[in-house]
């Protein structure tokens, strides 16, 4: 074939134009350690890696919350450890207290404890988490989540509502329990209904847990003292106020059964009331098997301060039964908590194995073969060498340096 | 004997002429478009004798160029379509850099800001953490507006290429023409003694236009050419040429379109898809091929994040118990008047547009027609008509028009482009950490008078019908069972009843009430009288509902047509920019090659080879010192006659 002089030229510039961006390319993949510079170097690949990063993001902010839902747990788990402690204490106190020989000084001085105790746990409760919300007052970060005293009562202002943290993609694990599963929900001894004093009352009787006697219809029932002898039982759902037509009257005998509703009508509950009441004092019994921690430290109080005799110790036999009841919700939600922070550790190991196979997956889609780069660089250096040689022994021939 | 010196002269004169072509080559070897030329050299008409014929010496008959116009051609047709794919790629290009950045680019701010999104969820009260998700927020919007200006900068770019081209090419048609004329003028012995070096100048200037547009030729008699571009269209024609201009396009009045002026001074637009090759090819291709669908797509997923986003935000409450209100700026679709393509007045109308499915957002553009009674919406890319009726669109293709002031006439036309300005707009709406919505407006609890063992969810928004935008967000709502029936009782601020099977739904059945519109699950066994309270969660700091919500939207499958998260739709824009730079590239080269190769072939037949011209420069010299000979032998011959007659 016949070769023009300039399409010489031509050719050999382009080609080593060629070679020099492909070392340049090659360079550059070489000093950043990745095979694809763009993504038009491997369109998929680099669409994938994309997914993938998301995908690594997404698992560092699962680990981010798993660090921060160990925290919560731990922190939940200590306090739910202290609060464990004063009820086992009280409960201690109390098996004491049920000593038949203790003076009626040793009770009052063991009452004080309890007081003591009492305003302990109530501190607990409102206490706070890392973040300086309310540990146990639901979504209501921000509101004291119980108020109130010894004496008229402990009420809980929080809401049912749960914290939460996502740790993995399919699972928002809890990280708080609300002040009412954790105080408001003790088992009481019946079973069916609870009963609580008014928050009025100066403190000088105490109420049983009851027995349910009879076919209980979740009735809700009030005894208000209409003298310090003498009280009458009301409907409540019928009459909130208990100021209306009472079912029934009776006598104040302490620490004798009341039946409830009063004959004529059959008994379906039955109350002791023990202690000295005071007129216009009211009892109340609402459906519903639980009580509050506050209220057994408070009908523990009340009858270390104000019962003696066989009302006595009806009253600290109850208190110790309501108080296994305590424990055993501390130790069943510990026991929760126990097992998610065992499940956390769980993920955190999932997790690590996840990001070493994000790291392989993306080192595989967009990573570099060194040695293979390596050898190529060299291959193309030495073409590029052979071309240079090459062009200038070509371009030195020419008939005319012979004329 | 005065034959024999004249026989030697036409010798001589023809080796002289053939040297001086050989020089001619020589000197010219280098420019561009030269043609290496050759003597055609015949035999002189023989004088007939009685013995015979005898030759009368040579003669030059012409001068001609070594050229073969299909050669030419094949050069033509492979360096028109290099030139438009190496436009295109060098374009494309630039946004594949720019996707490929991993600093600029938007995965990882996306993660970022869902990342903050994290964070609220963990401590939904902590001022700190609703801080770092407006921060992220920002440069989320900081990041697409960056991309979106960028993308920008490269369409002013790629217009004000368009514009140059256009004068590029009316230059080029001028000097062609002018040229014609001279060759025409040049050539007035007729075809058979050919302007040799002026048909090279105009070769070149036509391989240059070639270059900027695809052009047709056709050599006329008198030896001029006419040029033709798009799918016909005259450009030069004899000695004169038309000009070609660079104006608004009647369909979009922010992108140019090349026409062509008239005699009469009008011009007239030559859609984009016909003009192919050169420069001008590349860039038209590369604005609509690639650079609209990437501000589309990206756009895409700027609507579709504001969109959802704004939406789950409102389902929430803020730290102050208020409902939600968008989080970002809310985007709209971008609606142009265009103005009637005769007396150029625009509709005095103007129409407002709203997103209605991001799922069905595509990537196009829509012209929306006005006849008089039926408005009908036509989609560009392949004109087909996606909507006609008597009343404006309503979610169509994702989007929906109405009347924002005005009255639309007759013959009115509206572009419609849903996406394509939209990740320009991105801006976070709130500034005050207070009023991210993390939490549900409403709580679910079990009363504590429950004997049963049944339990109620947290519960979630459906949508904010029956839900007041201040605390209290809707009245108490007591769920009462009764086991004889099997039934919940709905009491309070609703009514009526809800089925609940103890044995077989135990595992958990899922209720959504209508006013307020929620969803929670109930799951156990309750008893008899059994309550489940429903409340305005009033003062719940604390609540992280929303917030998981809004989290969980990183991974929902919200966008072309419920098949892609928001990373994998700009996967995908990556994915795709990414392929139709590998593709051009691939192009760019196997053109290279072609193109290299039908240069050869011509240069091979055409191009001046210095051995060859050094070895004719001795051939011709030889031929020319033995022409000498024969007159200086003749000369001798001639003394020898005159020394008998001495």
């Amino acid at each position: 074939m016949r070769i023009s002089t300039s399409i010489l030229y031509d050719t050999n510039v382009a080609t080593m134009n060629n070679q020099q961006t492909n070392l340049l390319q090659l360079q550059q993949e070489l000093s950043l350690g990745t095979r694809v510079l763009t993504p038009s170097d491997d369109p998929v690949a680099s669409a994938a890696a994309l997914d993938v990063s998301q995908s690594e993001g997404i698992l560092a902010q699962h680990t981010n919350n798993q660090g921060a839902a160990n925290d919560s747990l731990a922190n939940l788990d200590s306090t739910l450890s202290s609060i464990g402690d004063i009820v086992s204490y009280v409960k201690e106190r109390t098996v004491q207290a049920g000593d038949g020989a203790l003076s009626p000084a040793d009770r009052k001085s063991i009452a004080t404890d309890v007081r003591g105790q009492f305003a302990s746990l109530l501190g607990l409760a409102n206490g706070t988490d890392l973040n300086g919300q309310y540990m146990f007052s639901g979504f209501k970060g921000d509101t004291v989540p119980f108020t109130g005293s010894l004496q008229g009562g402990v009420t809980y202002q929080g809401d049912q509502g749960q914290r939460t943290l996502e740790v993995s993609s399919s699972r928002q694990m809890p990280v708080s329990n609300n002040g009412d599963e954790v105080f408001m929900n003790i088992d009481n001894l019946n079973g069916r209904f609870n009963t609580s004093q008014g928050s009025t009352n100066a403190g000088g009787a105490i109420i049983s847990d009851g027995t349910v006697v009879g076919p209980y219809a979740n009735g809700k029932y009030g005894i208000k003292f209409t003298s310090p002898t003498t009280y009458a039982i009301y409907d409540r759902a019928a009459d909130p106020t208990m100021t209306g037509a009472p079912l029934g009257t009776g006598t104040y005998t302490d620490g004798a059964p009341i039946d409830i509703p009063p004959a004529p009508a059959t008994a379906q509950i039955q109350v002791s009331i023990a202690g000295t009441p005071a007129t216009g004092e009211t009892y109340q019994m609402d459906p519903g098997g639980t009580t509050s921690m506050f209220t057994i430290f408070q009908q523990l109080v009340g009858a270390l301060e104000n019962t003696t005799g066989n009302s006595y110790q009806t009253a600290v036999s109850d208190a110790l039964g309501r108080l296994d009841n305590a424990q055993d919700n501390i130790l069943k939600l510990r026991a929760k908590t126990g097992a998610q922070q065992t499940e956390v550790s769980a993920l955190q190991d999932v997790g690590q194995g996840l990001k070493v196979q994000y790291a392989t997956q993306t080192n595989r889609l967009t990573g570099l073969d060194y040695a293979s780069a390596i050898s190529d660089l060299q291959q193309q250096q030495n073409s590029l060498d052979a071309s240079q040689k090459s062009f200038v022994k070509i371009t030195s021939m020419s008939l005319f340096d012979l004329l | 004997m005065s034959s024999l010196l004249d026989i030697g002269l036409t010798g001589l004169n023809a080796a002289q002429a053939a040297l001086l072509t050989t020089s001619h080559n020589i000197a010219n070897a280098n420019v561009d478009g030269f043609t290496r030329q050759q003597i055609v050299q015949t035999t002189q008409q023989p004088m007939f004798t009685g013995e015979g014929f005898f030759g009368s010496g040579t003669k030059v008959e012409t001068v001609k160029r070594i050229y073969s116009q299909y050669l030419e051609n094949q050069v033509m047709s492979a360096d028109t379509t290099h030139s438009q794919l190496d436009t295109y790629n060098t374009q494309v290009s630039q946004i594949d850099n720019l996707l490929g950045d991993t600093t600029v680019g938007l995965t990882p701010a996306l993660q970022s800001f869902f990342d903050g999104v994290q964070q609220v969820a963990a401590n939904p009260a902590s001022v700190p953490s609703r801080q770092a998700m407006l921060s992220n927020a920002q440069s989320l919007a900081t990041s697409f507006q960056t991309i979106a200006q960028r993308l920008t900068e490269i369409q002013d770019g790629v217009e004000g290429q368009i514009s140059s081209s256009v004068t590029n090419i009316n230059s080029y048609a001028a000097q062609i023409a002018a040229l014609n004329k001279s060759i025409i003028t040049s050539q007035v012995a007729g075809p058979t003694q050919p302007a040799n070096d002026l048909m090279d100048q105009r070769g070149e200037l036509v391989e240059q236009l070639n270059r900027e547009v695809g052009v047709t030729t056709i050599t006329q008699d008198d030896g001029s050419v006419n040029v033709f571009i798009g799918n016909g269209q005259p450009l030069v024609v004899g000695i004169n040429s038309y000009t070609v201009t660079a104006t608004p396009s009647v369909d979009d009045g922010q992108s140019l379109s090349v026409g062509l002026k008239l005699p009469t001074g009008n011009s007239v637009q030559i859609p984009d898809s016909l003009i192919s090759g050169g420069n001008l090819g590349g860039l038209l291709q590369f604005r609509a091929d690639a650079l609209r669908p990437a501000q589309d797509a990206l756009g895409r997923v700027a609507v579709g994040i504001t969109e959802t986003f704004n939406a789950q935000h409102k389902l929430g409450q803020d730290l102050d118990g208020v409902m939600g209100g968008n989080f970002f700026t809310p985007l709209t679709p971008t609606v142009q008047n265009l103005p009637d393509p005769t007396t150029g007045i625009p509709p005095a109308a103007t129409l407002s547009g709203s997103y209605t499915s991001v799922a069905n957002l595509t990537n196009e553009d829509y012209i929306l027609a006005y006849d008089g009674t039926n408005y009908s919406l036509t989609r560009q890319s392949d004109n087909s008509v996606v909507y006609s009726g008597a009343t404006l669109p309503t979610n169509v293709d994702g989007f929906s028009l109405s009347v924002a002031s005005g009255t639309v006439a007759a013959g009115d036309r509206f572009l419609i482009q849903p996406t394509r300005f939209a990740a320009q707009n991105v801006q976070v709406a709130i500034q005050d950490t207070r009023l991210i919505a993390a939490g549900a407006p409403f709580t679910t609890a079990a009363a504590s008078s429950n004997t049963g063992t049944s339990s109620i969810s947290q519960g979630s928004v459906v949508s904010s019908t029956g839900i007041a935008s201040t605390p209290p967000h809707m009245g108490n709502i007591t769920l009462t069972f009764d086991a004889g029936t099997n039934l919940f009782t709905l009491g309070g601020a609703a009514a009526g009843t809800l089925a609940y099977n103890p044995v077989s739904d135990s595992a958990g059945k899922t209720f959504t009430l209508a006013s307020p519109n929620i969803s929670f699950t109930i799951g156990g066994t309750p008893n008899t009288g059994d309550v489940f309270n429903i409340a305005s969660n009033d003062s719940g700091v604390s609540d992280n509902r929303n917030a998981v919500a809004l989290g969980g939207l990183q991974s929902v499958k919200t966008l072309l047509g419920g098949s892609a998260s928001f990373q994998s739709a700009y996967s995908q824009l990556v994915s795709d920019v990414g392929s139709q730079t590998r593709q051009s590239e691939v192009g760019v080269s196997s053109q290279e090659g072609l193109l290299t190769q039908a240069k050869a072939s011509q240069q091979s037949l055409s191009g001046v080879n210095l051995d060859e011209e050094a070895s004719n420069l001795l051939r011709f010299q030889q031929a020319y010192q033995a022409s000498a000979k024969v007159m200086s032998i003749a000369d001798k011959l001639f003394d020898a006659v005159l020394s008998i007659a001495g």
